[in-house]
Parts: structure tokens; C-alpha cells; sequence
């Protein structure tokens, strides 16, 4: 070519420069209209825009991305049917300007470009042991700065590629035994992935989950995350071995004379939900109600305390420490009178007061009816009012703790056991439960042994009380061949409660359904008593107990009433049948009333922490009500320990569907499967 | 137990209404029930159950009548338990011929007595069959336990049936008379003192705890209304285990009683008596409220079971029977007013039981022992009253009543007949009682004569 030819080619080329360049300054934009105008379009997404003049013609356009023809793969690509599709990952400025030329004219729309939607394909491994591990995520719309979440905390987070992540995770017990875990991707457009469930469980364990969360029911104030974990680790017989040994959580001594325990029950409830002595002080619950005393009558904490803390330190010694230490507390020498209970005095006219002999035979030890080895009757009474009037002489002559004495009594003292003054002591020869005869001349203490060895021995004592621990720790209504088992455990041992309760626990009736809950019997277990379930749900739900806590306002509404029992009786008696016939002593509580003032409280429980006393954290739950189906398999974990049936969790799920605010779903669902018979029977 | 007002009440009831949803259907019922329901065919029976065995020697002590005068009863009380002669409120009884002295807590109900509209019965006690006291000393059909409380409470609320050992009397004449409410659902019994075995029977019975029966509101959102659809489903869930099916059964009762007397309770203007605001005289409240919207239920026959207590004393016994009594007489009298109010005071009968009484000899601790016949109260316009029914025992240790020496009553009247006395007017026909009372057969009259 010559140089006048290359010259006009130059200049043809820099007028088009020129001349495009002078078109767009000079042409108006608005004569193209690009829609949409302005757009967030996400990573590697895709979308239409469509270029028309305001004529409302087509127009044939050049399709440009910043500038570039095209695009690229920085800023996106368009394709020359105004398909654009965003580059896989946002760039640092993420503000984009595609543009449509025709001739002269162009138009621009304004788009932000955004982080994927991040979403979990699979998690290896699935299932987590507690402690550290790593976690692969795989799935898609990863970024750099993804998040792996569990639950509500993030955890640092090694960015693979866009389809994997991976992260070191401290699996720890949690409510539910489910980790939500999810991924979250920051701005531009952060999105959290739907959770994906990761199950944490035991490494190595002893037992299985159903069988320690059912264990745990019979043999604390209930399941917690932890303690599962901890059951399922050392096993049953190691688990027993550490409750044997721990030391009494005791309530804080107090001489305090006001007729107000409520310190002593926010304490109670403190130690219920967080007390590592947990055997310990359900098996003093229970003691409690067969050996009753109530602040109805002593409900001064410088009564109540003494004799709680009794019933603790005895809960796992001997029947006949235990009787003796009732038999001569202070606190249940006012309750049943026999505090300065003197012999009788013909020329006052009166008699030594048969409240504790009568009580002690009918509540404490034989009952009023002959008994075998497994709890049936043998038709015979056991005693008649000239037993109790013999057994009411016997134990005459105590007074308060204090001096020794010779005659009258001892000032009102609650510490220590009451002791005994010979002057006020009937000496007569006496005829006490099965026909033993008292010789004359005894002293105090030697009528009492001889009460005491007596009742401790006489063979219906043994099914009499074993009958209310298994009843209150296990099942209503223990077959008769359960019964006797432990029934000889108490006689061949001399009446030791830690061989008595490791019986009653390790028996197979009370173990059936450990493995699988077709294999629970008909009659099995028994309905929660009020306490044991406000209790027991706080415990599974992770409550935090406020030291200042006025929780037994709760199983108050219930029937149940911390310390104050209405009587000597207890607040529902062993021997309940319902109309049908069914033994079920805690069914004594169960009216139309109680039932749906139940589901009162596991409501107040889960909306507002039972009034704030016990606030639950349901994050857990929370975390996973993205998928209602993952998050009822996590409160079944945490309450039924995976035996709640398909048809009501499908029931439930429907329910919290109903919302979209994940809060109210977890609790709506909680309040369902806590409010349940399923739940609410221990079985 | 905090005082529950009538606006406190309405609150809650008109809280629950929004999720059971009640209303719609409730304008419908409520013309069939007016339809079937006479207004002078209303009764209700209101016991209530002095728990611990009240000592009814000291409510009613006898001052001067044909067989003793007050020193008999002070010569055995003496000072620990024997009521000064001056403090008691005299009456008469026997066509005015003899002269008795109430507890000087029980004012009010003394007035009523003077209306006529209370009496008093003597001697009441568990029996199965009349018996001396010689067949006593032998053992002959002395009831089984007889000083112990649960048997005795039992005994009192159920009067054992063989072949139905665990429903009440009540429960029973409730059973009997269902009829009558036909076409209501709403249970017969209503305790308002938590599940009581004096209302077991074969149909269910309601219970109110602090005044409410019901779950606690909704707001109504779809939220919370599909939360409380799901609660009834699961409700239906066959377990297969007799303990949960139990709970289900008794849990979907409530729901549909606490929907029929909140909607009731809604629809009533409040009651202008005052009452106390004691534990019994909140359950009799409660009782009357209920009592008041008896329209809206749609029923004819209702049996109230209210209790209180504790009356053990076996210390301590004149200052805490003190207390109690002074509880009682305010609170019965504030209901026979409410009943005045409504127009019915002919149509309600309120009585009282407990276990037993106590030993006219005093125990150490100035208290007193389990004894055995006792002394009740029965109150209502349609009672003969004014005036002591039954035979008053000869207050004297060894007496001719005195079974131990220590003054337990061999009682005069058996519980069943009294119990008999009340459901007859109540309107249990006399060829069903046998069905209710099983030893009726074996006393006369089977009827006594204060209804």
C-alpha cells in the first residue's frame, strides 16, 4: 500500500474512533432504554436484558460489559442476545455497567454483583464424636470469605474452592445432640445456606443413647446433653459408683424461726437442675414423701433444713438409720407430736399422744396390712390400736436436743437429735408391731432400739418400702416378681438403700425399653410428678436457674407444693387407683385441671423462661427450624431420645410450618413434644 | 392461693375463648339448652371436706338438754381443750327444749341457724351395718382402719362399693342422674379443689385450679392456631400404653369442659356478694360463679366438692380449730348469700364431712386423737333447719357411746344414711339409692329427716 492509502486508512480508522467517540458524546442515551435498569445478580447467574429505542423498536446492539465487548471474565459476560451471566466470584468493586450500542445510541443499566447463595451438598463426616475434628463441606456458591456456622457461632473457616470448605469443629453435648451447621457468605449479598444436620454422639459409648437418656430419667432429676454424654462414656456401673460417692448437696444451715422456706426452695431447685449429686437427691425426693414432715407445721428453715439435710445424708445408708433419725428429729418430733411426748398422767388425764406410733407403723415401715415379699397381701392386719397405743408408751420421754435433764423439758432446738429424760418415759411392759413384747424397766433408748429393730425386720417392711422407691424412681406399678427382687435385696442386705436403689435401677423390668421402645410394657412407667417434671424439662432444655428462682410456684399450680405437703399422706398416696383400677399414685394429681395447667407451664417454660426464673436457650433447635423435620428430630432426641412416632412428628412439623419466624417454630415445637403424654409419662 | 377477682377471671376466660373458637357454635346450644332446661329443677350439692378429722365436740357442745349440761363436756375437756361457756353463741334445738352452744368462731352460720336454713347432725360416722358396743369390743363389722386418714377420707368420699372400689358416692349418684343434664356434656361433679375421689365415677368430672380451667390464651395467629390444632391431634395418638392413654383421655375431657364453662362464665354478669378471701372461701366462689351460669351450661344437677384443712389437731388444738372455723362460717355464709342473690337458695344444700372426729379426752400438746362418729353441718333453705338432728352422745369417758374410754362415738346416723338423706333430694330415686349406698338396706330409716 502507498502511504496516501495507509494515511486514509488511518484517518478512516481514527474517524470512527473519533466519529463513535463524537456519537456518544453527542447522541442522547435515553434514546436506548436497556431494562432491567439496575439489577443484583449473583455469582455465576445469569440474566436477560433487553435493549429497545424509545421509539419502541428493536434495536440491533453491541452488548458490552464496562466497556469490554463481550464482557469477560472479570466483570461478567454477555452474549450478543444480551445474556449476562456474573463471573463466578464478585469483584472487588462490584458495581458493573452494561451497556447496549447501536450506531450512535446506547443505553446502560447498572448492576451489583453479589456472592453466591451458598448451599451444603453433604458434610464429612456426618456424625461427630465429641472433641475436635475437621470438617469437610462440600457443596456450592463457596467464596473466599465463607463462613462455616455452628449453629450461631462461626468458626474460622479454610476456603478450598467454590464446591468445598472445610473447618476444625469442637463437638460438644448440646440439647438435641444435633449441630445445625451452615454456611454463610458475606457481603456483597450475604446469604446463609440452609443448616445441614451434623449428629454428635459418644465415641466409645457403653450404652446407648436411649438407654442412658431412660436410665438418666429413673436415676436423676433427668437427661441433660452433658449427662448422656458423661452416662454413656463410663457406664452404668461407674456412673453408679460416682453418685454413690458424691457428697450431699446441702441447704444452707439457718436458725432462722420465720414461717417462710421460700430460700430454702429456690435452693432446692438449684440443686435439682445443676447438683452433681443427682441419685442422691432423687432418692431423698423420695424419702421425703414416705417420710413426711410439712411446713404447714414446721415451716420454720430451722426445722426444715435439719430434716432435709437428713433425708440427703441418709438417702444412701441404712433403713434403720434413716427410721431412727426420723424417729428422733426434733423437726418431726413437733410435726407428729412425739416431741415431749410424756408417759401418761392419770391424775391430768392424759395418755402419751399416738400420732408418730401410728404414722411410724402405717406410713413409715409395715403398713396396715400384711404383706409378702412381692407386695401381695396376705390378709391379715398388721397391727390393731392397742399395738399403737403400746407403741405410743414406748416412745415417750424426748425432748429437744440440749442439757441432759432429769425432768421436764428441753427449750425448743431444732439441731441435733432429741434426747431422752427417764422421768417422763413409760416404763411399763409394752406389746409393739408383731407381737414383740417390751419388758418393764427399759430405758428410753432401749424402747426405741427394740421399736426400731423391730420395725427395720419385720418382713413387711422390706416390699413396704421398696414398693414407693421403685414407684417413685421407676414405675407405678412393678410386677410382683420385680417387687420381690428388691424386696430381698433390702432383707439380704440389712436394709442398705444403695443396694436396695442399684436393684431397683438395674433390674431388667426397669431396663426393658433400653433398647427398643416396643419392648416397654403396657403399664409401664409413670406419669412425671409435678415437680420432677418442671424439673426434668429444664434439665433436657438447658435451663439457667437464678439463685433467687420462685420455681416451685409451678408444680405448685400442679398439686405439688414444695415442703409443704398437705399432710402426713404426702401429696399423693401409693396406693392410688384411678377409677379403672390402674395404679398410678401420681394419677392422684391428674385432673381435667392439672392436665391443661401442665401445658400451661411448659408454655410459660418456653416463651418466657417460667417468668424468667429458668430461661432456656433454644438455639439449638432454633438453628435448624430452616428444616422443621431436622429440627423435631433434634427435640425428639433431646426429650424422647428418638421414640417420638412418625405420624405425630409429621404432625408437628406441619404445625411450625405455619410460620416463617424460626424462633417461634422451635418453640411452638418443644411446647408439642413436651406437652405430650409421651413426654410427660416417663416410660 | 392468691385472691382471684371476677375481672381476673374474665380476663382469662375471654383469653381462651379466641383459640377454642367457641363462640361461633355456642349461640346455637345455648337455645337448645333453654329449651330442655326447667329453672325449678336446678339442684346442686356443695360438700365440703374438713380434711384431718375435725374435732366436732367442740362445734357444737350441748348446754343444758334432758341428758347433760355444759360441766359434763368441761369436766372431761378441762382447760386445754374445753371451750370457756361464755364465748359459745347459744341456740335451741329440740322444739326449743334444749339449749346447745356453738364455737364462738361460728357467728354467721349461727345466724343462719336461727333462720331455719342450717341444722346440725350428730353423731355421724362410717358404719356398715348398726352395731353395739359390745360387737365393737368383739370386732364385729368395725370398719377397716377406722383411725387412720386415708382409709377413713376414703371411706367418707367413696362409701366403698364392692365390684366399683374406686368411685365415689357422689361419682355414683352423679352416674345415676346423668340424664337429667341431657343434652350437656359438662360433667356433673366440678371440684374445685384439684381431682377428688368423691366425684369418681364412671363419667369424668371437671376441676379448677386457682379459678382457671383451660389452656392459656392464644392471639389467635395461624401460628398459634395450628399449635393448638397439632396439641388436639397428638392427643389421639394410640400409644398402646394404658399410662399415656390415660393422660390423653383426661387432657381432651378438659379441653372440652374448660371450653364449655369458659364460654359459660363469658356470658354472666358478676355476682354482688362479697366473699372472703380465704382458701375456702375462694373455692366457694368459684363454686358460686359456676353455680350462676348453670343456664349457659345447659344443666339441672350439679355436685360441688370443695375441701380445706387441715384439721388434725392433735396439738395446739383450740387456737388452730379457731382459725379454721373462723375460715368456714364466713365462707358458708357468703355462699348462702350468692345462692339468696341468684334466687336459689332453695335448690342448693351444702354440707360437710370429714374423716372423723376427735377424742372428747385431750392428748398431750393439748391437742386430741382420732375418734369416730362427729358432728356436721348441713346448710340450704330447703333443710329443716334450726335444730339438731340425730342423737347427741352422752359426753362422758366410758359412756354408754364411748367405745375406747377415751370418748370416741359409736356413731348414731351412719354416713350413708346421711349421704342417702342428701342424694334423695337431690333427686336420686329410692329404689337407686341401693345403687349408690351398698349397706343402705341395713339401717332405718334409710332417710333422715333434716331434708
Amino acid at each position: 500500500m502507498n502511504s496516501v492509502a495507509l494515511k486514509i486508512a488511518i484517518a478512516a480508522m481514527l474517524g470512527f474512533v473519533l466519529g463513535a467517540s463524537a456519537a456518544s458524546a453527542q447522541g442522547p442515551a435515553a434514546e436506548l432504554v436497556i431494562s432491567p435498569a439496575q439489577i443484583n445478580v449473583r455469582a455465576e447467574s445469569s440474566r436477560k436484558f433487553f435493549a429497545r429505542l424509545t421509539s419502541g423498536a428493536e434495536a440491533k446492539v453491541e452488548w458490552r460489559v464496562n466497556g469490554v465487548r463481550g464482557g469477560n471474565s472479570t466483570w461478567g459476560t454477555i452474549d450478543k442476545d444480551g445474556m449476562f451471566t456474573a463471573p463466578e466470584v464478585p469483584p472487588i468493586n462490584n458495581a458493573v455497567k452494561v451497556e447496549a450500542v447501536a450506531g450512535r445510541v446506547s443505553g446502560a443499566a447498572f448492576v451489583t454483583l453479589l456472592n453466591p447463595v451458598p448451599s451444603i451438598a453433604a458434610l464429612e463426616p456426618k456424625t461427630l464424636t465429641y472433641g475436635e475434628h475437621e470438617i469437610v463441606v462440600r457443596g456450592n456458591g463457596f467464596v473466599a470469605g465463607s463462613e462455616i456456622k455452628i449453629g450461631n457461632a462461626t468458626v474460622p473457616t479454610k476456603f478450598v474452592s467454590s464446591k468445598q470448605l472445610s473447618a476444625s469443629v469442637k463437638a460438644a453435648p448440646v440439647a438435641g445432640s444435633t449441630l445445625a451447621i451452615a454456611v454463610f457468605n458475606p457481603e456483597p449479598g450475604s446469604a446463609l445456606s440452609r443448616p445441614v444436620p451434623a449428629i454428635v454422639e459418644s465415641a466409645h459409648p457403653k450404652l446407648s443413647y436411649l438407654a442412658a437418656g431412660r436410665f438418666l430419667e429413673q436415676a436423676s432429676w433427668g437427661p441433660s446433653a452433658e449427662s448422656i454424654a458423661h452416662l454413656q462414656d463410663i457406664g452404668i456401673d461407674a456412673w453408679l459408683a460416682e453418685q454413690f460417692a458424691a457428697r450431699a448437696t446441702l441447704y444452707k444451715s439457718s436458725s432462722s424461726a420465720a414461717e417462710n422456706l421460700i430460700d430454702e426452695q429456690s435452693e432446692f431447685f438449684v440443686h435439682a437442675v445443676t447438683g452433681r449429686d443427682q441419685l442422691r437427691q432423687r432418692v431423698a425426693f423420695a424419702l421425703g414423701q414416705v417420710f413426711v414432715v410439712s411446713g404447714l407445721k414446721t415451716g420454720q428453715p430451722r426445722q426444715m433444713v435439719p430434716y432435709q439435710n437428713m433425708l440427703l445424708e441418709d438417702a444412701f445408708g441404712t433403713y434403720t438409720k434413716l427410721l431412727r433419725d426420723v424417729t428422733l428429729s426434733p423437726t418431726m418430733g413437733v410435726y407428729l407430736d412425739m416431741v415431749n411426748d410424756d408417759k401418761g398422767d392419770p391424775t391430768l388425764g392424759t395418755s402419751p399422744n399416738e400420732n408418730y406410733a401410728r404414722e411410724m407403723m402405717q406410713l413409715f415401715s409395715i403398713g396396715t396390712v400384711g404383706l409378702n415379699a412381692d407386695g401381695t397381701e396376705t390378709g391379715k392386719a398388721t397391727y390393731g390400736q392397742d399395738t399403737i397405743t403400746d407403741m405410743a408408751r414406748a416412745l415417750t420421754g424426748w425432748t429437744y436436743p440440749g442439757k441432759a435433764i432429769t425432768q421436764g423439758h428441753n427449750p425448743e432446738n431444732f439441731d441435733g437429735p432429741m434426747i431422752a429424760v427417764e422421768a417422763n418415759h413409760d416404763e411399763g411392759r409394752k406389746t409393739i408391731a408383731g407381737g414383740v413384747l417390751i419388758p418393764a424397766k427399759q430405758s428410753a433408748e432401749q424402747d426405741l432400739e427394740g421399736v426400731l429393730h423391730t420395725l427395720s425386720t419385720h418382713p413387711n417392711t422390706a416390699p413396704f418400702v421398696s414398693l414407693r422407691l421403685i414407684q417413685h424412681l421407676v414405675t407405678s406399678d412393678p410386677s410382683p416378681e420385680y417387687l420381690r427382687r428388691v424386696s430381698e435385696v433390702f432383707t439380704s442386705s440389712g436394709g442398705d438403700l444403695k443396694a436396695v436403689v442399684r436393684q431397683i435401677l438395674l433390674d431388667p423390668e426397669a431396663r426393658r425399653g433400653d433398647d427398643s421402645p416396643s419392648e416397654s410394657q403396657a403399664k409401664a412407667g409413670h406419669w412425671r410428678e409435678p415437680v420432677l417434671a418442671v424439673v426434668a424439662m429444664m434439665r433436657a432444655l438447658g435451663a439457667n436457674v437464678r439463685a433467687d428462682n420462685r420455681l416451685e410456684r409451678f408444680p405448685t399450680n400442679l398439686g405439688q407444693r414444695v415442703f409443704y405437703p398437705p399432710s402426713v399422706f404426702n401429696d399423693y398416696s401409693p396406693d392410688y387407683r384411678t377409677p379403672n383400677g390402674l395404679l398410678a399414685p401420681e394419677f392422684e394429681l391428674l385432673s381435667s385441671g392439672t392436665a391443661l395447667m401442665r401445658a400451661n407451664v411448659v408454655r410459660n417454660l418456653v416463651e418466657k423462661g417460667l417468668n424468667g426464673d429458668a430461661p432456656c436457650d433454644l438455639a439449638p433447635f432454633v438453628a435448624l427450624a430452616a428444616s422443621p423435620g431436622d429440627m423435631v428430630d433434634a427435640i425428639d432426641q433431646a426429650l424422647l431420645y428418638g421414640r417420638l412416632p412418625g405420624s405425630v412428628k409429621e404432625q408437628i412439623v406441619a404445625a411450625v410450618t405455619a410460620t416463617h419466624d424460626y424462633n417461634l417454630r422451635a418453640r411452638n415445637a418443644v411446647y408439642l413434644v413436651a406437652t405430650s403424654a409421651l413426654y410427660q409419662v416417663q416410660h | 392461693m392468691s385472691l382471684i377477682t371476677r375481672r381476673t377471671l374474665l380476663r382469662m376466660t375471654a383469653r381462651s375463648l379466641g383459640a377454642l373458637g367457641a363462640s361461633a357454635c355456642l349461640g346455637r346450644l345455648s337455645r337448645v339448652y333453654a329449651a330442655s332446661t326447667a329453672e325449678v329443677d336446678y339442684k346442686a350439692l356443695v360438700c365440703i371436706f374438713l380434711y384431718g378429722g375435725n374435732d366436732g365436740n367442740n362445734l357444737i357442745v350441748p348446754i343444758k338438754t334432758d341428758a347433760q349440761s355444759y360441766d359434763d363436756y368441761q369436766k372431761v375437756r378441762g382447760a386445754t381443750l374445753g371451750l370457756q361457756q361464755k364465748t359459745l353463741g347459744l341456740v335451741h334445738a329440740r322444739s326449743g327444749k334444749e339449749v346447745y352452744g356453738l364455737h364462738p368462731q361460728l357467728g354467721d352460720l349461727g345466724g343462719i341457724y336461727e333462720q331455719g336454713k342450717l341444722a346440725f347432725v350428730a353423731n355421724v360416722g362410717t358404719l356398715t351395718r348398726p352395731i353395739t358396743k359390745h360387737e365393737y369390743q368383739q370386732g364385729n363389722a368395725v370398719p377397716v382402719n377406722l383411725f387412720s386418714h386415708s382409709d377413713q377420707q376414703k371411706q367418707w368420699q367413696m362409701v366403698s362399693m364392692p365390684g366399683a372400689p374406686h368411685n365415689g358416692w357422689a361419682g355414683r349418684a352423679a352416674d345415676v342422674l346423668a340424664a337429667l343434664n341431657a343434652p350437656s356434656t359438662f360433667p356433673i361433679g366440678i371440684s374445685v379443689s384439684g381431682n377428688s375421689l368423691f366425684l369418681s365415677g364412671d363419667q369424668p368430672q371437671a376441676s379448677i385450679i386457682n379459678g382457671q380451667l383451660g389452656l392459656d390464651g392464644s392471639d389467635g395467629s395461624p401460628a398459634e392456631n395450628a399449635r393448638d390444632a397439632a396439641f388436639q391431634q397428638i392427643l389421639k395418638f394410640d400409644s398402646g400404653m394404658a399410662l399415656i392413654q390415660k393422660v390423653n383421655r383426661v387432657t381432651t375431657d378438659a379441653l372440652d369442659a374448660a371450653r364449655q364453662l369458659n364460654s359459660a362464665l363469658s356470658m354472666g354478669s358478676p355476682l354482688k356478694t362479697e366473699f372472703p378471701a380465704s382458701g375456702v372461701g375462694e373455692q366457694l366462689q368459684q363454686v358460686a360463679r359456676i353455680i350462676h351460669v348453670r343456664k349457659n351450661l345447659g344443666v339441672n344437677r350439679q355436685i360441688f366438692y370443695v375441701s380445706f384443712g387441715d384439721f388434725d389437731t392433735h396439738s395446739d388444738a383450740m387456737s388452730r380449730q379457731n382459725a379454721l372455723l373462723g375460715e368456714l362460717s364466713a365462707a358458708m355464709s357468703a355462699f348462702y348469700n350468692a345462692t339468696a342473690e341468684m334466687g336459689i337458695e332453695r335448690q342448693v344444700v351444702t354440707f360437710t364431712e370429714s374423716e372423723f372426729g376427735r377424742t372428747l379426752q385431750p392428748s398431750s400438746g393439748a391437742g386430741s386423737d382420732h375418734a369416730w362418729g362427729s358432728h356436721h353441718m348441713v346448710m340450704g333453705a330447703a333443710v329443716k333447719g334450726g335444730d339438731l338432728h340425730g342423737s347427741f352422745p352422752i359426753l362422758a369417758l366410758q359412756g354408754p357411746e364411748d367405745v375406747t374410754g377415751r370418748g370416741v362415738w359409736l356413731p348414731s346416723i351412719s354416713l350413708e344414711q346421711y349421704g342417702a338423706t342428701l342424694a334423695a333430694w337431690f333427686g336420686v330415686a329410692d329404689n337407686s339409692l341401693a345403687k349408690v349406698f351398698p349397706n343402705l338396706a341395713n339401717f332405718t330409716p334409710r332417710k333422715l329427716a333434716f331434708l
